[in-house]
């Protein structure tokens, strides 16, 4: 099947076509603005190159998010200018609002701090064995619908992750360059660095400022919607719409795509994670399940890639889940107190679902294979002196009523709406396997926060639910961060890509931003050799 | 089915056209008002007495600038917040990058409150 040709698999532009919304939006707009627009305007899908250019740059970065950002001040320290597009109003994009967790080893602050065991090889190991993430690289995956450990990785070619990995230490000095803090590192978990609220935006900004300082530019509301390639495949340009709806032709040497994930793409998700369109669909959501995600990570990337013949990789790695209040307003629990914390993470029957110490994508996913709606967090009063009670204001949430505190378990379930026998039952089981056993005989917890639930007052929080809120899978690259086309699997020259729209590299937070450093570097490499 | 095509497009069209051009005369919010009572006028934010497109936040800044090309605004206020009795805010300073001045503050029609697209902040007025 000829994938150019055979665009029926998207409902998107059939509508487009069918109401010829895109051919009206612009024909009006060119009338009352008083230019004139090409007849190729309502052309989506080849037809021929623009014969006049709004502009021309060495390298055109659609979407100014984190990794987006990242590359950009990495080419102008090399020379190169970007012209960087966001479609949204604001820079920054999901990763600005990120909680600030990235993970590696031998970086700077683990060696200043005494942090130990916390080489880049050892990282790597956990990844390959699948304790650092969930699922080992190197093992197949489980044909599950919904795998009770899956929620990992399983890229074609490794070496773009493995380079991640060497190039942490080069990433935290990049994040403390520009202006980042991170809490002290803890020992029982020494490849976790925690950026303090509000270093992410202060490093966007800063390197936003080094951009065009440089002779960079970066616009915003302009949102690219088609690539153009010459006659050999080879990039030459992209199109794009500017902030007053005008289309405008931007001809460049190398496009990278850094424009995040497909979240919010029905059509992808329907295409690629089936399960997960129908049976298995949860909200995409973020900070409430009923709300839906702030920005539109529509894929936009990886559907101008397809247009192409770009291919994809990891397109079928689950979700990130996580659990959420229902409504707008509701105080959150924070899930990530789940690995640092003693708490356990139940069902409205009081049944645990994961070893709690795996993270909350796991338990969300196990909630959802039980076939329970939501569940609760519950722990007692040992655990609110717990670095996750304090870093996520427990105390200030049992204030507020979101976490009901009672001075038996039972009322505790009763107050939130657990079954309290059931809840019994479990803290039970668990306190005994504490004494007898040294480990959790049902998922296996063990470790610093494998404690008892037993000292009163009892605190159970409010129901909490799934939502997805990221995508792994993207475009297929090779290490230098260059898309290969589907047939040949040979790089399309001039098309880089970065972030969450590299399938090849994963859309953790520290990832996407190195890669969108490495994606420049090799950009630049290219443009000096014009191996591009 | 063309006929039909046809139909729809045009029917498209009157339904796009006024939510293009819906621009109102005068000022509407409370900062709207404040602009109009200090004699600002179209040129001054949209460069032009007939504007037909949104202005600039350069446009904002070249009056509510802290010197540095940037606004960081009233500073950090208690605000009932997300289920939480008071959390101390700075709505200038957020998890958003660069997030334009026009995203709540409108001058022809009513501002609003960007934040509270997911969060819920009581009591936060936004001029």
């Amino acid at each position: 099947m000829d994938r150019r040709s055979d665009d029926s698999s998207n409902p998107r532009r059939n509508f487009l076509k069918i109401t010829g919304m895109g051919a009206v939006a612009a024909a009006v707009s060119g009338t009352l603005l008083g230019t004139a627009q090409s007849a190729e305007a309502a052309n989506v899908n080849g037809g021929p190159l623009p014969t006049k250019w709004d502009a021309q740059h060495e390298l055109v970065i659609v979407g100014g998010g984190g990794s987006g950002l990242c590359a950009g001040v990495e080419a102008v320290q090399r020379g190169v200018k970007p012209f960087i597009m966001e479609k949204q109003s604001s820079i920054g994009g999901v990763a600005a609002m990120a909680t600030g967790y990235i993970f590696g080893g031998d970086s700077k602050l683990q060696k200043e701090q005494g942090m130990k065991n916390c080489s880049r090889e050892q990282w790597w190991a956990k990844l390959e064995d699948g304790t650092g993430w969930s699922e080992p690289l190197k093992r197949v995956r489980d044909n599950s619908n919904v795998s009770p450990v899956y929620y990992g990785i399983t890229k074609r070619n490794t070496q773009l992750l493995r380079d991640c990995v060497t190039e942490f230490p080069a990433l935290v000095e990049f994040l403390l360059k520009y202006g980042a803090t991170f809490q002290p590192l803890d020992q029982r978990f020494p490849f976790t660095h925690i950026a303090v609220k509000g270093s992410l935006p202060r490093v966007f900004q800063n390197v936003a400022d080094e951009i065009r300082q440089s002779g960079g530019t970066i616009v915003t509301e302009t949102r690219a919607t088609k690539i153009y390639l010459d006659e050999k495949g080879k990039v030459v340009g992209v199109r794009a719409t500017d902030a007053s709806g005008r289309a405008i032709n931007i001809k460049t040497k190398a496009l990278m795509m850094a424009s995040g994930g497909f979240l919010n793409n029905d059509e992808l998700i329907k295409r690629y994670m089936p399960y997960w369109a129908t049976k298995g669909k949860v909200p995409s959501a973020f900070l409430f399940s009923d709300g839906g995600a702030l920005f539109e990570q529509t894929g936009d990337g990886i559907v101008m890639g397809l247009e192409i013949n770009a291919s994809l990789d990891d397109m079928d790695a689950g979700f990130k889940y996580k659990i959420a209040p229902k409504n707008r307003g509701d105080a959150v629990v924070n899930g990530l107190a789940l690995t640092q914390s003693p708490m356990i993470f139940v069902t409205p029957e009081g049944k645990r679902v994961s070893d709690e110490r795996l993270n909350y994508t796991i338990a969300t996913l196990n909630l959802i294979r039980s076939g329970a709606k939501y569940g609760y967090f519950v722990f007692d009063e040992t655990a609110m002196s717990s670095t996750g009670a304090k870093n996520y204001g427990f105390a200030a949430l049992v204030e507020n009523g979101t976490i009901f505190k009672a001075d038996t378990l039972k009322e505790a379930a009763l107050k939130a709406g657990i079954n309290p026998d059931g809840l019994q039952a479990t803290v039970e089981l668990f306190n005994k396997d504490f004494d007898e056993k040294g480990v959790d005989s049902v998922y296996g917890k063990t470790g610093p926060f494998f404690q008892k639930i037993i000292k009163p007052p009892f605190y159970v929080s409010e129901k909490h639910y799934p939502v997805r809120f990221k995508t792994e899978g993207g475009l297929e690259t090779d290490e230098r961060t260059r898309v290969l086309e589907y047939r040949t699997v040979k790089p399309i020259p001039g098309f880089y890509a970065a972030g969450a729209t590299n399938g090849t590299c994963t859309a953790s937070l520290g990832d996407t931003m190195q890669c969108g450093r490495m994606s420049a570097r090799y950009i630049a490499e290219d443009l000096k050799t014009h191996n591009i | 089915m063309k006929r039909r095509i046809l139909i729809s497009r045009i029917l498209m069209m009157l339904l796009i056209a006024p939510l293009m051009y819906a621009s109102q005369p005068g000022m509407i919010s409370v900062s709207g008002l404040t602009h109009q009572k200090h004699s600002v006028t179209c040129v001054d934010c949209h460069n032009t007495n007939k504007p037909v497109a949104k202005a600039s936040v350069s446009a904002c800044l070249k009056c509510h600038s802290n010197g540095k090309g940037k606004y960081v605004g009233t500073g950090a206020k208690k605000y009932a917040f997300d289920g939480h009795s008071t959390k101390e805010v700075n709505p200038h300073v957020s998890h958003f990058v660069e997030l334009p001045c026009t995203e709540c503050h409108k001058t022809h029609v009513a501002s609003v409150n960007y934040c509270n697209k997911c969060h819920l902040f009581g009591d936060m007025p936004v001029k």
